[in-house]
């Protein structure tokens, strides 16, 4: 407690906190909020008005086939990315936290996959991508790999496979970073006093490195969940949900029924669902994984 | 180290130059390529022709300035809105004791927890009430609310970096709270800012979904959904898209260049305490 | 130049009560030691004199004006701390200068002011280095600089010398007995160093659990402790506290037995000559209470400790039971040989098991 006087503290606490809380107000919580009125109302087109149906379309959605297919996607993709993702930000980490020359500078530029906009990863891997020109598929052509150019997003899985792999591509250098930190956070003096153990790389890894670090990667797995279940726009900008919906996930289809199907209380009722899937499975994460330390 | 270890440590450092700096370097390369060398069968590493004409027939035929600078102007004052509200918010939770802190602060972070675009819908409709469809206002708000977050999370670090004494040493010198934030605090934790520069300007600079729907007028666009249309437009003008791929790559590239390494030193010690 | 009043000053954190309602009055030009081991309150007792922490009871008056609730910047003060706490990013003279650009003083005599600091100081050509450009002792000198600078009234240091190296340590403790000197202003000293308390202070309060367990000059308490907490407090080597057996009474002596030294009727002074007597009893000897004197007591050293111009002798046991006896000078001792050697018991003092003086 550093107050003089609590009271003023706390007046000021208030005054400094509101306006950023007054915008997540506006901005999250209360069309959060809408969006749970909006689920019970029966409302077609965006912004127009609709008669209170209670829970019909609760039951309407969940007894589609549509929603628990893309459910199911969802999942996949989750688990799909999460293991791509940390598998790759984490080896990436490990390098990143030898010492060679050079290093700082990739520190920094790592993340170069990140700070460009999803569009122009989505343009760029199209075109690596692609069947007609491109640069993988001659490059396969000509080295012999493959006979006949691979259509990388012709077939269900190979289109949700190649878009996970982009994803991940895209993310996985700020989950780098952040391990990074996780092992920059372990003391060198750990490391050295089990060098002078006689611990060689893999054992001070095992024994050192991997236990300290779990913590670290267990919020960042519970992070990138999260964050990749909300990817829309390289999916949508990639493959549109197809072909043939094998890459529709909850957010594609919530934005197609919304925007392309023109029934925006089953949308708001779908994202309503998946926000208290999400939300649960935050809370119980971060619980079960003891990581309220690790927030606060 | 030994030499096993030595190798695999290269091979390693290889494979992601290669997985990140190699689409890149195509991209850029290949947007000074004449087509035929851009569709040759046998892709080329080391451009054999030069050419500028993508970058004319880009600027010249699409709206891509018009959207390049509307980007611009979106991301720098959401940048500048998401500094603002987020210093003082961090200050208050990290530097204050008030009741109900602890729980608003992990409210704000359950902001994570929900897909975006849930808003999406009921914020169109209330945004189509205030009269802020198709501003560039809408995209600074919605893309402040969403940086601010881990802006303040990311500002955690850098706050509690600092000794509260110097915090108490200024108060005794008689400075009131908001010069003390300005004149000490602002200054100690500037590699903190640079950092949520980075984080607001970037979650701006790529934001696609809310401003392909929030944004009506083609004037008004942003460049991510600016360029999906020339995309769309035209298919597979490689050139031509490589040029505009290379041009939205460059102010982000420009930004880093002079306070990226701020911005890793704000996410690693984020996420460290 | 102000009186420092605390009146049934109270603070508790939560449900912990860190300090129970306590009194204290500073006089003006004092220079006031708090010291007691960690966790005694006396960082708590400063900070709420400095307004840092707001008391749960009672008020807090400096120089006749209630501050009980004024912002620490409103009560004339300056607070030097343990971690020094100067602003990095500014220069040495930005540091200094800080307090009185806050309180509006035009830029020509803040100059003139940090100048003059920096000379008493010795700090001259430092002026433009940032504080991480100092050495400890030097960052101590800004610290106190920014404090002088002010002119305020009072003084308040928060552990100001732990940070420094021994040698550093007294340089700095002659120093600010000098400032105090030439100052003249009330200065209120937290330390957990007895030391240090010892040599700086006017008038040293021994606190522990947040309560003042004696108040008065360094002599009075080291020579008249009221309590065991305070005999053993202060002192290096601390005082012998000794299981001793009330065996019978003279005017204004009770007599002892000691067994750790073998003594029998040792006459020891009272300080109330009718006060009940306890059967069992604590007697406190000084270690320097030996090496010359009347009786003898024969010693078996576990140790001895030479310090260069004094030695010590240590008998086994746990640090309360051991005995330690400065050892007088050219008599030889090893440790497991028996060594007899002179007491003079007329300074030994008699407590109760439970703590205060009989």
């Amino acid at each position: 407690m550093t107050g003089a006087a609590s009271g003023r503290q706390g007046r000021l606490a208030a005054l400094l906190a509101a306006p950023a809380l007054l915008l997540l107000g506006a901005v999250l919580a209360w069309p959060l909020l809408s969006a749970v009125l909006l689920s019970l109302q029966d409302v077609r087109i965006v912004g127009s008005q609709g008669a209170f149906v209670g829970s019909a379309n609760y039951e309407k959605v969940l007894a589609d086939p549509a929603f628990w297919r893309a459910a199911r996607l969802s999942l996949g993709w989750v688990l799909a990315n999460a293991v791509l993702q940390t598998a790759l930000a984490l080896a990436a980490a490990l390098i990143l936290h030898q010492g060679f020359p050079g290093v700082r500078v990739a520190r920094t530029w790592i993340v170069l996959t990140w700070i460009v906009p999803t569009v122009v990863v989505v343009m760029i891997w199209r075109w690596l991508l692609s069947t007609s020109g491109g640069m993988i598929n001659p490059l396969l052509v000509s080295t012999g790999l493959a006979e006949r150019p691979v259509g990388f997003f012709a077939t269900p899985e190979a289109a949700f496979m190649s878009l996970v792999f982009i994803n991940s591509w895209r993310w996985f250098p700020f989950i780098a970073l952040m391990i990074l930190a996780g092992l920059t956070r372990i003391p060198a003096d750990l490391h050295e006093a089990a060098r002078v153990d006689g611990a060689g790389p893999w054992q001070r890894f095992a024994r050192i490195t991997w236990p300290l670090l779990a913590p670290t990667l267990a919020v960042l797995l519970v992070i990138g969940t999260l964050l990749s279940f909300n990817v829309f726009d390289i999916i949508w900008l990639l493959t549109g949900g197809g072909p043939a919906g094998s890459t529709r996930t909850l957010p594609v289809l919530i934005y197609e029924t919304a925007f392309r199907g023109y029934r925006v209380s089953e949308a708001a009722t779908i994202a309503v669902l998946s926000t208290l899937v999400l939300m649960a499975f935050a809370v119980l994460a971060t619980r079960s994984l003891a990581l309220s330390g690790a927030d606060r | 180290m030994t030499a096993a270890w030595r190798l695999l440590l290269g091979a390693g450092i290889v494979f992601f130059v290669l997985l990140i700096g190699l689409p890149f370097w195509w991209v850029v390369t290949g947007s000074f390529k004449v087509p035929q060398e851009i569709i040759a069968r046998t892709p080329t590493f080391i451009p054999r022709s030069f050419t500028l004409q993508h970058y004319d027939l880009l600027l010249s035929a699409s709206a891509y300035g018009t959207y390049l600078l509307n980007s611009l102007l979106v991301a720098a004052a959401s940048t500048l809105l998401t500094l603002l509200l987020a210093v003082p918010a961090a200050y208050a939770f990290f530097r204050i004791e008030f009741r109900g802190r602890a729980t608003l602060y992990r409210l704000i972070l359950l902001a994570y927890a929900f897909p975006s675009i849930v808003v999406l819908v009921p914020l169109f409709a209330t945004f189509a009430r205030l009269g802020l469809v198709d501003t560039r206002l809408a995209l600074v708000l919605v893309n402040t609310a969403f940086a601010l977050p881990f802006a303040i999370w990311m500002l955690r670090a850098f706050f509690a970096q600092i000794p509260p004494e110097i915090e108490e040493a200024a108060r005794l010198d008689g400075g009131p709270p908001l010069v003390v934030l300005w004149r000490i605090l602002l200054p100690l934790i500037a590699p903190g800012l640079g950092a949520v520069a980075i984080f607001a300007f970037v979650s701006a600079w790529t934001e696609y979904v809310f401003a392909s729907v929030l944004i009506l007028t083609d004037a008004l666009r942003t460049l991510p959904v600016g360029f999906a249309g020339i995309i769309g437009q035209y298919q597979v003008n490689w050139g031509l898209l490589l040029a505009g791929a290379t041009l939205a790559i460059l102010p982000v590239v420009a930004l880093f260049a002079l306070i990226g390494r701020w911005f890793v030193t704000g996410l690693t010690e984020g996420a460290v305490k | 130049m102000s009186e420092v009043r605390l009146e049934g000053v109270a603070k508790s954190f939560g449900s912990v009560e860190v300090i129970p309602p306590l009194d204290l009055r500073v006089e003006p030009g004092e220079f006031c030691v708090l010291v007691g081991p960690s966790g005694c309150g006396k960082s708590t007792l400063l900070r709420l004199i400095a307004g840092l922490e707001t008391p749960s009871a009672g008020r807090i008056v400096i120089g006749g004006r209630d501050v009980t609730h004024a912002d620490p910047a409103r009560r004339d003060l300056a607070m030097v701390f343990q971690s020094y706490a100067l602003y990095p990013h500014m220069t040495v003279a930005q540091n200094m200068e800080f307090g009185l650009e806050m309180a509006g003083l035009p830029k020509a005599q803040r100059r003139d002011k940090v100048a003059a600091a920096a000379r008493a100081l010795r700090l001259d050509g430092l002026l433009d280095r940032k504080p991480r450009a100092l050495s400890g002792g030097q960052r101590q000198r800004v610290a106190i600089g920014r404090a002088i600078v002010r002119e305020p009234r009072v003084f308040l240091f928060d552990e100001p010398l732990s940070n420094l190296d021994a040698e550093l340590r007294v340089d700095m403790r002659l120093e600010l007995a000098r400032l105090h000197r030439s100052l003249e202003a009330t200065m209120i000293f937290v330390t957990h160093d007895q030391v240090e308390a010892m040599t700086l202070a006017d008038r040293i309060v021994v606190l522990r659990a947040g309560r003042i367990e004696q108040k008065g000059s360094p002599g009075a308490l080291y020579a008249d402790p009221d309590n065991l907490f305070v005999a053993g407090f202060l002192g290096t080597p601390r005082m012998n506290l000794l299981p001793a057996r009330v065996s019978g009474r003279e005017e204004r002596r009770a007599l002892v037995d000691v067994p750790a030294l073998g003594l029998t009727a040792l006459p020891v002074r009272l300080r109330e000559p009718r006060a009940a007597l306890p059967a069992e009893v604590v007697v406190g000897l000084r270690p320097e209470a030996f090496g010359e004197g009347p009786l003898r007591v024969r010693l078996l050293p576990a140790m001895i400790e030479n310090l260069g111009a004094s030695r010590y002798l240590y008998t086994e046991g746990e640090r309360q039971s051991a005995v330690v006896a400065e050892l007088p000078r050219g008599v030889p001792a090893l440790p497991g040989e028996t060594v007899d050697i002179p007491l003079q018991a007329d300074g030994a003092m008699l407590f109760a098991p439970e703590g205060p003086r009989l």
